[in-house]
């Protein structure tokens, strides 16, 4: 894959989507597109990966309405610990009009299209 | 005994009188002894002048004798011859005053020898010298005769010494008589004057007593008529018994106590008169002896002093009936001892405390009208309570009227006697009172100013009655007093209490007045509070409605707008999830240029879930917005169908190990699709949400009335939190965080469902795991009719 070189050090991308259907096609189309993927099914999964591998992640892929801890508390966390700016988020939510300013948004049921050539430009 | 009463009493004793007496009767005597000596004295004087008489005539008869014989002339004779008549008698004189000296009469007796000696002498010189003899011849007659006359001049001058001597004795004796008397004379003199004088003093002690007695008895009779005057004046009653109980005195207020128009009247009066003009009863209104009242106590000497309260009723003993109502004393006795201690009389007072009773009736009967009162907020049983009480504290008769519309009506009208209320209604309804009458309730209904009519006369009956048979129905209530007195309610006459005495002769004054118009305040007052209370009462409960629908439009407000939130969060967000799935999935397929098998089992799976979810959000439309789910009752065996279920999910979950202990099959009244949604849902949580490695647990049992469905996995707990509302609508979560795959309703429509069959669901939830227990009435609670879901969804 022509884009895998040049995300070799920071390619992975990390879905945090708590429906499985979604969460499972959307890794395998990334994967189909040559990008390492880990997901999560919250927001607390989601920092944890973060804490744990973050200089892998390239993009996070980050739905809005999840259990436990959900999208928007992702980012207000991001945003107290100042790695916001270091972590490319892409919110990925069927309720685009609620979605935190500033971030990029993608309205479900996703263009695919749009979201891969958007993980592209980034990764 | 003060000194000048001493000698007031010496100076008027016999101290002194004594004394006097013998001093007087001593001196009276030496008077008459004086007397005596002055007699004695003068009869010696006589009996010297009768002496010298004598000698006189005896010198005149010498004379005479001798001039005859000196001259011869016989004329000279004649002088002797008187003497010689006369000298015997002068003689007698002599002895007659001096019988009672013996020295004397023996000397007279002989001087009358001398003299008769001397006479014969002298008759024989005469008879000498007419015969002739002279000179010589008669010499020794002269000689003899001078002899006798010699001796008889001795004895007489004897006698007249000896009267002269006696003359001197009895002058001596008279003058130191006289002096004794005199004396004695004085000293009586000196002790009249002290007598004078004592009894001048005495008469002025006596004089000074006797007008300081009459001081005293005039500031006794000042006293004594102040004293009735206070007596008379005082409220209380006072009279005086002697032992036997007679009365011996009595104040005007005691007479007028016991109804006698005066104090001489009630004393004048026999006992059983007095007794027959009142009726005695104790303070429970028993009966009372005469014998109670204390001073027959204090007579017998069994009490010191004692007192009473009682009751009585004055009578008139002529017509024999009461006369006004019942009055109140406390009597009181105390005992009355005379100069010696003995107790001679009983005092009583009697004190009218009918005032202070009747306050206190009044006050008590006060307080329970305005607990009556205020017991009420309905004005019209408000009024016809205190028209009940009223009778008998303040009336015998109540009446009510209430100013209604501009029309009077009668609310309430109370008296002891029923059979009276009804002749009331009788004279109401055969003579319907006159509005614009000036008299009565219409006039107080007019001048909002109570009237008091303290003695009905019978010429106001006559002029109130219309006719002859009305003035007899009138004049059978018996009414003696009246009064009127409005109710009035911010000035204006809302109605007006009317008090009459009939029977109990008893008369109003102007304090009942007073009294029914503070009632009657009370009683307007609570009216005009009842009608406060009413207002503000339907303004607060207009409020609470208010507020209430206020409240429930707020909360269907929010509700709707909760709900339509997640309704719009569920067409919006997990609608949109499969779809995604399934759109995504198709991207994927179409990239891949493969028609993938897992690819397609994810397409059906998402189609299977909306289908699903639209389906539970029908049964949820349906719940909430079309009353509630519905059931169709038929015959069902719950295991099979229960099996039916457990068949379905284990082809879904074909590594999941469910375990069904059936009990005996049970045939109950149920929908049988409903029922298996249920079970779906339970069983299908419990694959879902329990261990993975642990099987999930059904069981069915039979009971008498009921079957029961359990359904069992091991894991994690519900949360407590979660636990009181995991039947709500959309509460839904998943062990491990991840979103669940459904929106949350169904153990809500499972609640719903079982409801709808009348049977209970619930759940425990420890570390041991989780149970939802299903109790379903084997013979179902008939319910109404309500469209099927099938319908609904036809729909």
């Amino acid at each position: 894959m022509t884009h895998g070189a040049k995300a070799a050090e920071k390619s992975t991308i990390l879905i945090v989507e708590d429906e499985v259907d979604s969460r499972e096609t959307l890794r395998e189309l990334l994967e189909l597109e040559g990008y390492k993927v880990r997901t999560a099914v919250n927001g607390r999964e989601a920092l944890d990966t973060l804490a744990a591998v973050g200089d892998e992640i390239c993009i996070m892929l980050l739905d809005l309405f999840m259990p436990v801890m959900d999208g928007w508390q992702v980012i207000d966390e991001l945003k107290a610990t100042g790695r916001l700016s270091s972590t490319q988020v892409v919110v990925i939510t069927s309720a685009s009009h609620r979605a935190p300013a500033g971030i990029p948004v993608f309205q479900k049921p996703l263009d695919l299209e749009k979201v891969i050539k958007h993980v592209h430009m980034v990764c | 005994m003060t000194t000048k009463r001493f000698f007031e009493r010496w100076l008027s004793g016999p101290a002194l009188w004594l004394p006097l007496a013998l001093l007087l009767g001593w001196a009276i005597y030496s008077l008459s002894n004086l007397s005596n000596a002055t007699v004695s004295l003068r009869h010696t004087d006589k009996v010297r002048v009768a002496i010298e008489r004598l000698r006189s005539t005896i010198l005149a008869g010498e004379t005479g004798l001798r001039g005859y014989l000196v001259a011869g002339d016989p004329s000279f004779l004649y002088a002797y011859r008187v003497a010689a008549l006369k000298w015997p008698s002068d003689l007698d004189a002599v002895q007659a005053l001096t019988k009672d000296n013996a020295d004397q009469e023996e000397r007279l007796r002989h001087v009358t020898q001398l003299l008769n000696e001397r006479f014969q002498i002298l008759a024989e010189t005469l008879a000498a010298f007419d015969t002739g003899a002279r000179g010589d011849q008669l010499k020794p007659f002269m000689m003899r005769g001078n002899r006798v006359m010699e001796r008889t001049r001795a004895t007489v001058d004897e006698m007249e010494d000896q009267e002269a001597r006696l003359d001197l004795i009895r002058q001596e004796a008279a003058t130191r008589r006289w002096q004794v008397t005199m004396a004695l004379f004085v000293g009586a003199a000196f002790l009249s004057l002290l007598l004078l004088t004592g009894l001048q003093f005495q008469r002025r002690g006596v004089e000074a007593r006797r007008h300081q007695a009459e001081l005293v008895t005039q500031a006794i009779d000042r006293e004594r008529h102040v004293l009735q005057a206070i007596l008379s004046g005082i409220d209380d009653g006072i009279t005086l018994q002697d032992r036997s109980g007679k009365l011996v005195f009595a104040n005007a207020s005691a007479a007028r106590t016991i109804g006698f128009s005066s104090p001489e009247a009630l004393l004048a009066a026999a006992p059983e008169e007095i007794t027959s003009r009142f009726r005695l009863f104790d303070e429970t209104g028993a009966p009372l002896a005469l014998d109670s009242l204390p001073a027959r106590q204090v007579l017998s000497g069994s009490a010191k002093e004692a007192s009473i309260t009682v009751r009585y009723r004055l009578r008139d003993p002529v017509q024999d009936r009461d006369l006004g109502e019942d009055r109140w004393s406390h009597v009181r006795a105390y005992p009355l001892f005379g100069p010696d201690g003995d107790l001679i009389q009983a005092i009583n007072v009697f004190q009218d405390i009918t005032d202070d009773r009747r306050a206190n009736e009044r006050r008590s009967f006060l307080a329970q009208a305005i607990a009556e009162l205020s017991s009420s907020l309905d004005y019209h049983s408000t009024l016809s309570s205190l028209a009940r009480l009223s009778v008998p504290t303040l009336c015998d008769w109540c009446a009510v009227d209430v100013v209604d519309g501009g029309r009077t009506n009668r609310l309430a009208i109370a008296h002891v006697d029923p059979q009276k209320v009804a002749l009331v209604e009788e004279i109401d309804r055969r003579y319907p009172p006159d509005p614009d009458s000036f008299r009565g309730v219409p006039q107080v209904i007019r001048s909002g100013e109570p009237l008091l009519v303290a003695s009905i006369p019978r010429e106001m009956l006559v002029a109130a009655a219309k006719d002859q048979a009305h003035l007899d129905l009138i004049e059978r209530l018996q009414l003696a007093s009246f009064m009127a007195i409005p109710l009035k309610v911010g000035g204006k006459v809302i109605g007006v209490i009317s008090f009459a005495m009939a029977e109990s002769g008893r008369r109003y004054q102007a304090d009942d007045v007073a009294f029914a118009q503070t009632l009657a305040d009370r009683a307007a007052l609570a009216i005009e509070n009842a009608r406060l209370f009413r207002e503000a009462e339907r303004s607060r409960q207009a409020l609470a409605t208010q507020l209430v629908d206020e409240t429930h439009r707020r909360r269907e407000a929010e509700e709707a707008s909760r709900f339509a939130e997640t309704f719009i969060g569920i067409l919006g967000h997990d609608l949109r999830n499969p779809l995604n799935a399934i759109s995504m999935t198709a991207t994927l397929m179409e990239r891949k240029g493969i028609f993938d098998q897992a690819a397609v089992r994810r397409i059906q799976r998402s189609t299977g879930r909306m289908s699903s979810m639209v389906a539970q959000l029908l049964d949820l439309t349906r719940s909430r917005l079309a009353g509630g789910i519905t059931v169709e009752r038929r015959p069902i065996r719950i295991a099979q169908v229960i099996l039916d279920v457990l068949d379905e999910l284990r082809r879904s979950y074909p590594d999941r190990e469910i375990r069904f202990e059936e009990g005996d099959d049970d045939t109950l009244l149920g929908d049988q699709d409903r029922i298996a949604q249920v079970v779906s849902n339970l069983v299908g949580n419990a694959v879902e949400h329990g261990a993975d490695d642990a099987p999930v647990h059904v069981t069915l049992s039979r009971r008498e009335d009921s079957a029961t469905l359990t359904v069992h996995n091991a894991g994690r707990p519900i949360p407590t939190d979660l636990l009181p509302i995991i039947f709500d609508p959309f509460r839904r979560t998943t062990a491990r965080g991840e979103r669940a795959r459904g929106l949350g309703l169904g153990l809500f429509i499972s609640q719903q469902i079982v409801q709808a069959h009348g049977g209970t669901i619930s759940v425990t939830s420890t570390e041991a795991g989780t149970t939802f227990t299903v109790n379903l009435p084997r013979v179902m609670v008939p319910e109404a009719p309500i469209p099927s879901v099938a319908d609904t969804l036809a729909t």
